[in-house]
């Protein structure tokens, strides 16, 4: 089809604007961190990295970082492997998933104020997790009020509402092996289980390398979630960094600050999206 | 496959379902009860009556932000969608010399967390007077979700055959007239996807709709929500009311149009780099 | 499908355009009156007759008795003022910390509500430091405020000689609440300083393992410097106390610090145990219902039990703590401004004048369960025990003006210092936290900006 540059500029004109003013905003932000900007109004004076220097020497800094580290390692590959067993579960399953795909995914329907409330619920003194313990008679735990359970316990909730997305990406991918594979490994008189290590395990990779990157780009914008369960909270110990960011800027008025924390969270990103985009350009122009 | 097996396989998947389940179960049963049923903290059972106060009283509070968020969240898809297919079309099938630089730098954009730019998005909203307005909600989140929506329709127009495209050059089809009378009929079922995907994330997102409309008659449902918690003692009951209230549209949409949900989450993560 | 696109988002448009921004669903009872009455409301002239008499009021009163006491002020204004329409726009959040986070933004973008509340001293610095209020000297003066307001109100609130807040109420901090049945049950009476706190809470958890002997809400971490606060108070006196908070103090080197934290420690097992996942009105409820024996927060947390039900001296009572070595009262102000560049200056001025008003505070005041700024309401106004001890506090005792909340020690500091406190709650370690405090304190340059307060004294 033919066409014009006045048709690029057309169609194109109005995204480029946007992304363009995404990193225009980006910017904003990289030169704000350099300032020493305090409360509400705009002061511009420019301190170079002092910032950064600060913030490298704030306990709090480290701890949120430590907790987001935490996060990619216990929310990432509980997701992912739940997700390909599940996949592989469906699959096998057959006509069952029509009905078990929607159940797992629905999470990702709901905001996430919806699961942290719900979820801060369930862990209520008297929710659903601690009556079922007293039931059981066991000793009812604190969850979200103790400082050494509260991470683990939001990335639960997290884990239940990104399964169903890691699992509807695995089974696209194993729909992709070729049945005959699966046909010809049966005649030897391989179990399922075989099935999944010799199998599907092995030729899943790429999925797994999206299912990886998208999980580990969702842990660094968690913010919400901490929000509502608990508020950064008992004291500190569950902030992560958007979390400290908002703190920082919105609370304490430390916008150069706060500044500075984002563009540590946007270099964390970009350590993710740069080398994955370039993965996987290369494979789609193979 | 033996009987064991498939037995178990339906045995651990009943179990799973069931975890995954009880959450919305005791969401649903908890909205219908009164403040003593619930106290009495026997979450599973079933409430005694369908009191629908809780809900009354949830919907008097949230009724502004439903309003809002709907108008916002329609209005900000249509755009989004708009624009980004628009974007999508000539990056998938007018390729041009710097289609992949784009599509690169597009999608860079698209996965960076926004939390980062939200103080100069403020600043921006604020300089063109739309602080807590309509207005203000719908170009804040057309910026932060067009790149998206252009990455997810381009993955959708990709997978319409190129005859179309050349049958149409054939009979002196620009791209104007292709894209309005050929591609969007074509691949009306990708663009719904995107759509779809594009409403959930603006009708569930938190953090900006907080800070820009928050305790204004502009305010969002997502945040609308997380402030009747703050009010009162927590009751759990009004809560879950309100939170079953406030996931209604995505819920609905999720169950009714899941397939196409499906769709474009997918095509938003396999695409473009991320 | 293109039509139906063009047809869908046309309706769109249309519905956007003409339904105006709905205004915020109001909680049950809050009032909005566009009766059209021209009643002369301001004495300054006005510009070209605007088309709506509006007034947007920003607030965090929504707990159970907030409400119901903003009501009151909404009736009275709207007696006054029936012309204006009231535009009630509460953001939910204990001391405002919602509310700030949005009214940045609103104030940045140079959209202010007409009026905000605010809580005097550094609190309101901060606003005024950004030049974002205006002074109300106009008010001041007009209304003889001078004489009407207790001097150290005044202060508060003053800034480079000029007024910028007009006070409507006065709570008090240092209240110990406690749960009357449980104290005859076992025989106890109210402490009356740290060591007797310590041993009262012991009894309870010994005597009764199922009962929190503290309730606090530490979700709402200012909770944890309210109890703190007063620990502080005990150990070293109001005057230990403001230096502590000006930045008078070198934590390192001071033994009062030390001494507080050691106290405070000594109090941490007695907690309610879920506190990190309670709000402020959260942990009072566990008085009423009996699953806690004691708290220590403002007035208004009687405001909250009486709105549940629960009688004075029936169900609860309240202590004023610590009553050695010397009793005060620590003074919370609410007040509201002036905003600069609000939409209906007009409309502010009324809301200001009403504010002062003596028949106002006095009804708002006694819903709320704090005391009016106004001398003219006398303290046989109000009908219960706990107000007219306070009442005769306020005008009996040394007035120190609270932490809570940002208005003795500068907003920044207060934030670290609330997370500070609750992480000592979990880890019981003095010396980070003696460090971290100091640390603080000069990151957050608490002597520098608390130097206004040092200069009025």
């Amino acid at each position: 089809m033919r066409y014009t540059r006045a048709h690029i500029f057309l169609f194109l004109s109005p995204l480029l604007l946007i992304v363009l003013f995404m990193y225009g905003m980006i910017a904003w932000t990289g030169y704000a961190s350099m300032t020493n900007w305090v409360g509400m109004a705009p002061s511009w004076h420019f301190n170079g990295v002092d910032n950064y220097i600060k913030l490298l020497g704030m306990g709090r800094f480290w701890d949120a970082l430590k907790n987001n580290v935490l996060w990619l390692v216990v929310f990432i590959p509980p997701t992912a492997i739940l997700g390909l067993v599940l996949a592989y579960i469906l699959d096998v399953a057959g006509w069952a998933e029509r009905i078990f795909r929607p159940v797992l995914l629905y999470p990702m329907a709901l905001s996430f104020v919806v699961t942290g409330n719900l979820w801060a619920w369930m862990y209520d003194a008297k929710g659903v997790f601690n009556m079922s313990l007293t039931g059981l008679g066991l000793k009812p735990q604190l969850w979200i009020a103790s400082p050494d359970q509260v991470l683990y316990c939001i990335i639960a909730a997290a884990i239940w509402q990104y399964t169903g997305f890691a699992m509807i990406l695995y089974v696209a991918a194993i729909r992709e092996i070729p049945v005959e594979i699966f046909e010809a490994a049966k005649v030897d008189g391989a179990n399922l289980t075989q099935l999944f290590y010799n199998i599907v395990v092995p030729n899943v990779g790429q999925a797994t390398m999206i299912v990886i990157a998208m999980l580990t780009l969702f842990s660094l914008k968690i913010f919400d979630l901490v929000w509502v369960m608990t508020f950064g909270g008992p004291g500190t110990s569950s902030e992560v960094l958007p979390f400290f960011m908002y703190v920082a800027s919105y609370r304490q008025g430390f916008v150069g600050l706060g500044s500075a924390i984002s563009m540590v969270i946007l270099l964390l990103a970009i350590l993710v999206v740069i080398p994955y985009s370039l993965w996987f350009m290369k494979r789609a122009a193979e | 496959m033996t009987r064991l097996s498939r037995l178990s396989i339906y045995g651990l998947l009943i179990l799973i379902v069931l975890v995954w389940l009880i959450p919305l179960y005791t969401m649903a049963t908890t909205s219908f009860k009164t403040p003593r049923e619930v106290a009495e903290g026997a979450y599973l059972a079933l409430p005694r009556n369908l009191n629908l106060e809780n809900y009354q009283e949830a919907f008097s509070v949230l009724q502004g932000g439903l309003v809002n968020s709907s108008i916002v969240a329609i209005l900000a898809t249509l755009v989004c969608i708009l624009v980004g297919s628009w974007a999508g079309f000539f990056l998938a099938l007018l390729k041009f010399r710097y289609s992949n630089a784009v599509f690169m730098i597009t999608s860079i954009a698209t996965f960076l967390p926004y939390q980062i730019v939200l103080f100069p998005l403020t600043q921006f909203i604020v300089s063109i007077g739309l602080m807590r307005t309509h207005a203000g909600m719908i170009v804040a989140y057309t910026i932060l979700n067009t790149p998206m929506a252009a990455l997810i329709t381009a993955t959708f127009f990709q997978k319409v055959p190129p005859e179309l495209q050349e049958a149409a050059a054939l009979d002196g089809c620009g791209p104007v007239t292709f894209y309005w009378r050929i591609l969007l009929p074509v691949a009306r079922l990708g663009i719904l996807s995107a759509a779809i995907l594009i409403f959930t994330m603006i009708w569930n997102e938190f953090l900006i709709a907080l800070s820009f409309t928050l305790g204004t008659p502009a305010q969002m449902a997502t945040p609308a929500l997380a402030n009747l918690k703050g009010s009162d003692a927590v009751q759990w009951q009004l809560l879950m009311a309100g939170s079953l209230l406030t996931s209604l549209p995505p819920l609905a949409i999720f169950i009714f149009l899941g397939r196409y949900y499906v769709a474009g989450l997918m095509a938003g993560a396999t695409k473009g780099g991320a | 499908m293109k039509k139906f696109l063009i047809l869908l988002m046309a309706a769109a448009l249309l519905a956007a355009c003409a339904a105006p921004a709905p205004t915020a669903a109001p909680p049950p009872a809050a009032i909005v009156q566009t009766v059209e009455v021209p009643v002369p409301v301001t004495v300054t002239p006005q510009p070209a007759a605007p088309v709506a008499k509006e007034l947007v009021v920003s607030h965090w009163w929504t707990a159970g008795g907030e409400r119901q006491a903003m009501d009151v002020i909404f009736e009275h204004f709207t007696a006054a003022n029936p012309d204006i329409e009231l535009l009630d726009n509460p953001v939910a959040g204990g001391g405002g910390i919602t509310l700030k986070t949005v009214l940045q933004g609103l104030l940045a973008a140079k959209a202010p509500p007409d009026t905000f509340q605010t809580l005097s001293g550094s609190e309101l610095k901060m606003y005024v430091d950004g030049k974002y209020v205006e002074p109300v000297d106009d008010i001041w003066t007009d209304r003889d405020l001078d004489t009407k307001y207790p001097e150290v109100i005044g202060s508060m609130v003053t800034f480079d000689g000029k007024h910028y807040a007009i006070p409507v109420s006065i709570h008090r901090a240092n209240w110990l609440f406690y749960n009357v049945k449980l104290f005859n049950e076992l025989g106890l009476k109210p402490p009356t300083d740290v060591d007797e706190l310590i041993a009262v809470a012991k009894t309870i958890h010994d005597k009764k393992p199922d009962v929190a002997p503290i309730a606090i809400g530490t979700r709402d971490k200012w909770t944890a410097v309210f109890l703190f606060d007063v620990v502080l108070l005990s150990v070293g006196g109001p005057d230990k106390y403001e230096q502590f908070y000006t930045g008078q103090l070198d934590p390192a080197t001071d033994p009062t610090l030390k001494t507080a934290l050691e106290k405070y420690a000594q109090l941490a097992p007695y907690l309610y145990p879920f506190h990190g996942t309670k709000t402020w009105d959260g942990a009072i409820a566990l008085l009423g219902t009996g699953e806690a024996g004691m708290m220590v927060i403002g007035d208004f947390g009687a405001a909250q039990l009486v709105n549940a039900g629960y009688k004075e001296g029936v169900d609860w009572e309240g202590a004023a703590f610590p009553t050695k070595p010397e009793e005060v009262y620590l003074m919370i102000i609410d007040c509201f401004v002036r905003p600069v560049g609000a939409p209906h200056p007009d409309s502010t001025t009324a809301w200001l004048n009403n504010l002062t008003d003596p028949e106002t505070q006095a009804e708002f005041t006694i819903i709320k369960g704090s005391i009016a700024a106004n001398l003219d309401v006398p303290a046989s106004n109000y009908p219960d025990d706990l107000h007219q001890r306070a009442s005769e506090a306020f005008q009996n005792l040394r007035v120190v003006p609270a932490s809570a909340h940002g208005a003795l020690t500068p907003q920044a500091f207060l934030s670290d210092w609330q997370d500070i406190l609750t992480r000592f709650l979990y880890t019981g370690d003095i010396q980070q936290t003696i460090s971290d405090a100091a640390t603080f304190m000069e990151s957050d340059d608490v002597a520098g900006q608390s130097a206004w307060y040092l200069a009025a004294k």
